[in-house]
């Protein structure tokens, strides 16, 4: 190994490289710190810029991005109560009412730290866990590979949905969409409406940037209408900062909270926001002052940074070891890697392992640039925030054009980026989530080549799926976690029958 | 009182099962001894779930449910959609100029140009659209914009622009 991590460390630490992921952190903090824009729409749209660069140079720029749009977040949610993405949704539980009570600094520098700590501690978990992992996937045979697949869509089809049914019919669509072109075992095509374009099947870039950039743009100018595109006002961020004795004063609930982080994001699917609130209300229940959690404390700040930096590691275990993603971010990063030659999983550690060592590496500078960066780009970045939505979004709708473009230089996927754009939209607007969709489109080649190829390799004997432990594990896990989201939504609409409330009602014991 | 917007997307997943079913009645089945399943027979069953999940969708739709509305006032949804058809423009715009300068014989003008005056054209209405009225502003970020992109992406990357 000793010739493959010198090679590693010399191409991640390169000036090139180094300069790459420097570019990415500062324009994921950038973009997770205004609302609007999301890391996974940030990946989506720096990818076309790292299609000529070499494997670890691209991955420092992506990698960048990832970790500073994850943090970026948090600034808005502190100092002025809107989540620049989902993963500071739940800081802005706290971040507000430290800002209010004059804490502001302090909480930035509380979630600069923990995010650094977070994604320090989930750099030693993709280390240590990704190799045994992927030792551990030699023995995965095509039944194991299918299964894990399957739980990874079970797994998006219920949790990222408010509705069961809604996330099933987001993920059906995907399959669908994955089976157009040529099929995976014999070459025939299929599905292709005998439209010569679609032969070569639907590329995933487009549909990443329709549906993540497109149309979250649609929907942030439509926001923008409705709140008449005030700027953000103009933040104060001065203050006392936060002291090391203070910050290791909550050392307890960071380490907790990154562990609960890396352990969401080794799970295929979930992602940085699930790791977050779970880490938060985990913070609350063992506090020994809880009445004091949702009045402004630092505690809960350390809690949710932790987590959600944690997840960007572990996030990415999944998807090296097996090539499954661990969330959306990593699932557009798949693409990434398939453009740069690499295929994700076990034999990624054997046939590359200098690039595998330098996307560690990169993730390790990723987070010490974001640090560094974080804890003295606040005020600049204060004044990014005054940009209107009316000038950024149009502005950023071009990226979308080049990047729907650039993957095959086909104005075809340009049609492609419209239509998922415009689906993006509607799909928002009809309460159906769109990361169901992305991710069966990714995980629908695994399972079908895999499960029809163990059917073969059986004499289509199906008790295969049912003979080998981690299949029966894998699956099992996959069909308690449907029916138990199906449970719930059952209860919960027979609750809200029971109670008789209609929408915007307030029922009668007073809650809505 | 039934969710129309369920309602409404269960016909539309209907439709979608019935286009994917044409879609599958356009390929020919490769089952053979070793692959008993074919090409055909994963996406039947998806086409199969997915017909289901839309009377699923359009009978829940129908039963007294929470009924959330978001969709905005017509107003902001004119002007969403007109926001939706000035992109569908500018990739047609961008495709149709791109073209048209490659055939011209001058070669500067076959580089980026039509990406260059298409985005220049898009980020002006679009600024105007989205409220946008100081002209000096409007001017320099839709000339900035395509500018930046064209140094970073082409020539600095060498990345093809549409």
């Amino acid at each position: 190994m000793g010739p493959e991590i010198m090679s590693a460390l010399s191409m991640a630490l390169s000036p090139a490289s180094l300069l790459a992921n420097a570019f990415g952190v500062a324009l994921g903090i950038t973009f997770g710190a205004l609302p609007g824009l999301t890391a996974t729409m940030g990946v989506a749209l720096l990818m076309p810029l790292t299609f000529n660069m070499p494997p670890v140079e691209a991955f420092s720029s992506l990698l960048g991005m990832y970790c500073g749009a994850i943090y970026g977040g948090c600034i808005t949610a502190i100092l002025v109560g809107t989540p620049g993405t989902v993963a500071a949704a739940a800081t802005m539980l706290e971040g507000p009412r430290l800002t209010a009570r004059g804490l502001g600094k302090k909480a930035l520098d509380m979630a600069t730290l923990a995010s650094f700590l977070g994604g320090v501690l989930s750099c030693i978990a993709l280390m240590t866990i990704a190799p045994l992992l992927a030792r551990a996937a030699m023995a995965f045979g095509p039944a194991e590979y299918f299964s894990v697949a399957f739980f990874g869509m079970a797994i998006v089809a219920t949790l990222a949905a408010s509705s069961v049914l809604k996330g099933a019919i987001a993920t059906l669509l995907g399959l669908y969409i994955a089976t157009i072109g040529g099929d995976p075992i014999s070459g025939e095509l299929r599905n292709t409406f005998e439209i010569p374009a679609l032969f070569g099947g639907i590329s995933l870039v487009p549909i990443l940037v329709g549906l993540f950039a497109v149309g979250q743009i649609l929907i942030s100018l439509e926001e923008g209408f409705i709140s008449k595109d005030k700027p953000i006002k103009k933040v104060d961020v001065s203050g006392k900062g936060l002291g090391l004795r203070e910050f290791f004063s909550h050392w307890v609930t960071l380490i907790r909270s990154s562990i609960i982080g890396i352990v969401v994001g080794i799970v295929p699917a979930t992602g940085s926001g699930t790791a977050s609130y779970i880490a938060y209300s985990t913070a609350k229940q063992t506090s020994k002052h809880p009445e004091k959690f949702g009045t402004g404390i630092l505690e809960g700040v350390a809690a949710t940074e932790s987590a959600n930096n944690a997840v960007t590691g572990a996030a990415l275990i999944p998807l090296l070891t097996l090539g499954v993603p661990g969330d959306m971010v990593t699932a557009v990063m798949l693409g990434a890697m398939m453009i740069q030659g690499l295929v994700p999983g076990p034999m990624l550690f054997k046939d590359a392992p200098d690039a595998v060592f330098g996307i560690f590496i990169a993730l390790w500078v990723a987070n010490c640039l974001m640090c560094a960066m974080g804890l003295v780009a606040v005020r600049p970045l204060s004044k990014v925030l005054q940009i209107p939505k009316g000038i950024l979004m149009p502005s950023v709708m071009t990226l979308c054009v080049v990047g729907g473009y650039a993957v095959n230089n086909s104005m075809f996927d340009l049609y492609i980026v419209s239509i998922f754009g415009v689906l993006g939209y509607v799909m928002h607007k009809i309460d159906m989530p769109a990361s169901p969709l992305l991710l069966s489109v990714i995980l629908a080649p695994i399972a079908e080549t895999n499960f029809r190829r163990a059917l073969v390799i059986s004499n289509n004997d199906y008790s295969v799926f049912v003979t080998s432990p981690i299949c029966v594990c894998v699956l099992l896990a996959s069909f308690l976690v449907v029916a138990r989201a199906a449970w719930m939504e059952v209860n919960r609409r027979r609750r809200e029958h029971g109670n008789g409330t209609e929408p915007g009602e307030q029922s009668p014991d007073g809650t809505a | 009182m039934a969710n129309k917007t369920d309602i409404a997307t269960g016909v539309a997943v209907l439709g979608c099962s019935f286009l994917g079913a044409y879609g599958i009645k356009t390929t020919g089945s490769s089952a053979s001894a070793t692959d008993s399943l074919g090409a055909t027979a994963f996406p039947t069953a998806i086409i199969v779930l997915l017909f289901i999940c839309g009377c699923l969708l359009i009978f829940q739709g129908m039963k007294k449910s929470d009924v959330t509305d978001y969709w905005p006032s017509r107003p902001v949804l004119c002007r969403t959609l007109a926001n939706i058809v000035l992109f569908l423009l500018y990739a047609g715009l961008v495709m149709v100029l791109g073209e048209w300068f490659v055939q011209t014989d001058v070669e500067m003008l076959q580089q980026n140009m039509g990406f260059g005056i298409g985005t220049f054209i898009y980020l002006m209405a679009a600024f105007y659209l989205n409220g946008r009225r100081r002209l000096w502003e409007m001017l320099l970020v839709a000339v900035l914009v395509p500018a930046s992109i064209i140094l970073l992406f082409n020539k600095m990357f060498q990345i093809a622009l549409p």
